[in-house]
């Protein structure tokens, strides 16, 4: 708290020094000469000339030269000396009324765009006053752009001293920088969801661009890395524009992403001429924009997931941009917020389809279990047992038996997502014939065109024939129950057939239909297709399982 | 006293488990024993016989359990529920089944249950709550808090309603009684009424007694009944 209270009152005593200095520039504003002379040209040197910002020679030596007038508020004396904020590509010598007072040029040189130069306090007496520069344009070409500027330290400092660019340099870096982290950890903890390298690459890059950017407003390096920087600058710029839309060419499952990376060459040539006074990479970034949101909405109608997501993010990125058309510090931080959010959703969908996925492949487990012990079946069983034990023991043992090899063959069942349908007719055959005795009736269960090594889910047909069973009265009777099988070149065709007794039509809405249906869907996805229908006299239920063979 | 008996059961062996049984723990009081395989048959057998008792399965092949439970709690037969879906235990006597028999059951078990019909019983696990009346449109089921009181007529019994509607029902007064004790008084040898309906028992010349209704019905109280009938009410 103590240092809390410090720094504000630290920040409003120098607030108050610098708010009462006045700069005034003369009617003569800023003069230019690209004189030779090692020494400040004279006043009356021809070579002077309205300054205009513009190199004339490549990496020439010139000078600027600026009258100020410096007043004071009434009875203020300055106590302090002051501190200019200098902002210029390129090294200079600082000269305050004749005097060099400061240099970027032999003080280690350095390229920063924002140095300091402080004024003595004996220099600062009201009145005019003249400020001198030597620019040396090292690295930079004929018709560059100097960017001169100059302002009190106090005034151009943003927040508590600092400029507003290298606060947000420094928060767009390391969000862009955090991101590639967290994708990281996601490409190492979620396995590679589609996009995941072009996105680490875009969120590198986006960082990486904005740290080269302001690297004069942030680093004291030489100026003999400037025209690296110059060089890099492009390069990894190039890199942004290529897989910000190849990561959004794969999320919104665009099929032939190669062509459709034409949009980059295409974009950057589009935007060669100049337009509204746009940088050049700002006009290419609006068309980048513009095609990505079009192409969203086109695959968002389409029914593509995750087109809606980057519709909207597009249309955004376009806002950021208009918002921030200079240093497009926002466009980048979004972009790569974008990605990050992308994937997040997505991994997580991922992780809640695994999780419902598991859960229903449990709830499958735990269904199949319970129809072992489903009360009317079991309970019948033990009952029509009870009788055998009490009236013909020995039919009391065959039972007994064909119980337990049904339990036997459901209880291997019940741990698995596929079995061989020579297994599930086995499991079919045991329950009709244990039926056959619970109902003192002929059952017959016949098979034709069967692939016994072929892969089905678990206890299908036997749910179907259980379902039968719960739906009809076979007490007493003669039935003939058919599974037949045909392969064909879109997969494999089962249909099931059991004869209707009465008048009951309900047979495929109920609880074992849902369990078919989703054993189905866990083993082939929506690779299938169920139809359960009364045809004569038989109920059929046809499946058909595509590419499944 | 013989009784007749339908076993309503799609099993055959289940079926001939019952009727074994029920012959051997009733014996001589078994007039007749038939079995019904469908809602179907048993009707033809109904219509065809009067049955004392309805040994019922609720998980027949392809039918509905309730539309079962309300259909034959509707009819003059007494019902004894036998299955294995012992959720629905409380079901069946809220709807004034005599018993419910879980599968699988042992001659005790069944024998128990067979005695509440022959008159020795223990109360029922559960009060009914609601009676199941034979309509033209099939069945509909009545609250018995609408109910003020029973009437007899004939063989048969005629329920008033706290309303002033009167519905028939095809159980004796007998019958209803047997399974509506909990909440009904028997105040006359015409009349089952519905304690919490009474609001007053007058004394009348010559040793007559009367209990007036909420409703403002006036019902006899016969003259051997007025001691029961002061206890409930007291």
């Amino acid at each position: 708290m103590i240092r809390l209270c410090l720094t504000v009152l630290l920040t409003l005593v120098f607030a108050k020094n610098a708010a009462s200095i006045d700069f005034i520039d003369t009617a003569e504003g800023v003069q230019q000469s690209y004189s030779t002379l090692s020494a400040v040209p004279a006043r009356d040197d021809p070579g002077w000339q309205l300054y205009n910002d513009i190199l004339q020679a490549d990496g020439a030596t010139f000078w600027v030269r600026r009258d100020l007038v410096l007043e004071l508020a009434a009875a203020e004396v300055m106590h302090n000396p002051v501190a200019l904020a200098m902002r210029l590509n390129g090294v200079y010598d600082f000269y305050w009324d004749g005097v060099l007072i400061g240099s970027n040029r032999f003080q280690g040189k350095t390229a920063s765009q924002f140095s300091r130069v402080m004024i003595p306090l004996s220099g600062l007496t009201p009145g005019k006053h003249t400020m001198t520069l030597r620019i040396t344009a090292l690295g930079l070409s004929a018709g560059d752009d100097l960017k001169l500027g100059m302002m009190v330290a106090s005034v151009s400092s943003g927040f508590l001293g600092v400029h507003h660019t290298v606060i947000s340099t420094f928060l767009v870096s390391t969000a862009a920088f955090l991101v590639s982290l967290y994708l990281i950890v996601i490409w190492r903890t979620s396995g590679a969801p589609s996009g995941i390298g072009s996105a680490l690459i875009t969120s590198v890059a986006a960082g990486v661009l904005i740290l080269l950017a302001q690297s004069q407003y942030l680093f004291s390096y030489s100026y003999f890395w400037q025209p690296v920087i110059d060089t890099l600058l492009p390069i990894v710029a190039l890199m942004l524009s290529l897989t910000l839309p190849w990561f959004v060419f794969t999320r919104l499952e665009i099929k032939r992403r190669m062509v459709w990376m034409a949009i980059t060459p295409v974009g950057l040539l589009l935007t060669l001429p100049e337009l509204w006074g746009l940088e050049h990479d700002v006009r290419f970034l609006v068309l980048l924009c513009l095609s990505l949101l079009a192409l969203s909405l086109f695959q968002w109608r389409s029914g593509v997931k995750q087109a809606r997501f980057f519709a909207v993010g597009m249309a955004l990125a376009l806002v950021t941009l208009i918002l921030d058309p200079i240093d497009i510090h926002l466009f980048l931080a979004f972009c790569t917020l974008m990605v990050a959010v992308d994937l997040a959703v997505t991994i997580r969908r991922q992780a809640r389809d695994a999780f419902d996925s598991a859960l229903r492949a449990e709830r499958l487990k735990s269904d199949l279990i319970k129809r072992n012990i489903q009360p009317h079946f079991l309970m019948n069983s033990l009952t029509a047992l009870m009788e055998w034990v009490e009236t013909t023991p020995k039919t009391a043992v065959t039972f007994i038996y064909r119980l337990a090899e049904e339990f036997r063959l459901l209880s291997t069942f019940a741990e698995r997502d596929k079995v061989t349908l020579a297994e599930e007719i086995q499991l079919c055959e045991a329950h009709t014939r244990l039926m056959a005795m619970r109902l003192d009736a002929d059952l017959v269960f016949e098979t034709s065109g069967i692939n016994e090594g072929m892969n089905v889910p678990p206890a299908i047909f036997h749910t179907l024939l259980e379902n039968a069973f719960s739906h009809n009265n076979y007490a007493g009777r003669s039935i003939k129950f058919a599974l037949e099988v045909e392969d064909s070149s879109e997969g494999t065709l089962y249909r099931f057939l059991c004869p209707v007794v009465g008048n009951r039509l309900s047979l495929g809405t109920g609880t074992g239909t849902r369990y078919v249906r989703a054993r189905l869907a866990e083993f082939c996805g929506k690779a299938f297709t169920f139809k359960s229908e009364q045809v004569g006299s038989n109920w059929v239920t046809t499946i058909q399982m595509m590419g499944v063979r | 006293m013989a009784y007749n008996i339908l076993v309503v059961e799609d099993e055959p062996l289940v079926a001939k488990r019952i009727l074994r049984l029920t012959r051997s723990i009733l014996g001589v009081q078994v007039a007749t024993s038939q079995h019904a395989v469908s809602i179907a048959s048993a009707e033809v057998l109904l219509e065809k016989q009067d049955m004392d008792l309805i040994l019922l399965d609720l998980n027949l092949a392809g039918e509905d359990g309730f539309e079962l439970l309300t259909r034959f709690t509707a009819k003059a037969s007494h019902t004894i529920v036998i299955s294995a879906q012992t959720d629905r235990a409380i079901e069946a006597f809220e709807y004034g089944v005599l018993d419910f028999v879980a599968k699988p059951f042992t001659e005790e078990r069944l024998g128990k249950a067979l005695a509440r019909l022959v008159g020795d019983r223990e109360p029922a696990p559960q009060q009914v709550i609601q009676l199941s009346f034979e309509t033209r449109n099939g069945v509909e089921v009545v609250p018995l808090t609408d109910i003020a009181f029973f009437q007899a007529a004939d063989k048969y019994s005629e329920a008033v309603l706290r309303n002033g509607d009167r519905k028939f029902h095809s159980k004796s007064l007998n019958r209803l009684q047997d399974i509506l004790s909990a909440s009904f008084v028997r105040s006359h040898k015409s009349y089952l009424v519905r304690c919490r309906a009474i609001s007053s028992l007058k004394s009348l010349e010559g040793s007559r007694y009367e209990i007036s209704l909420i409703g403002g019905d006036q019902l006899p109280v016969g003259r051997t009944r007025i001691d029961h009938v002061r206890r409930v009410l007291s």
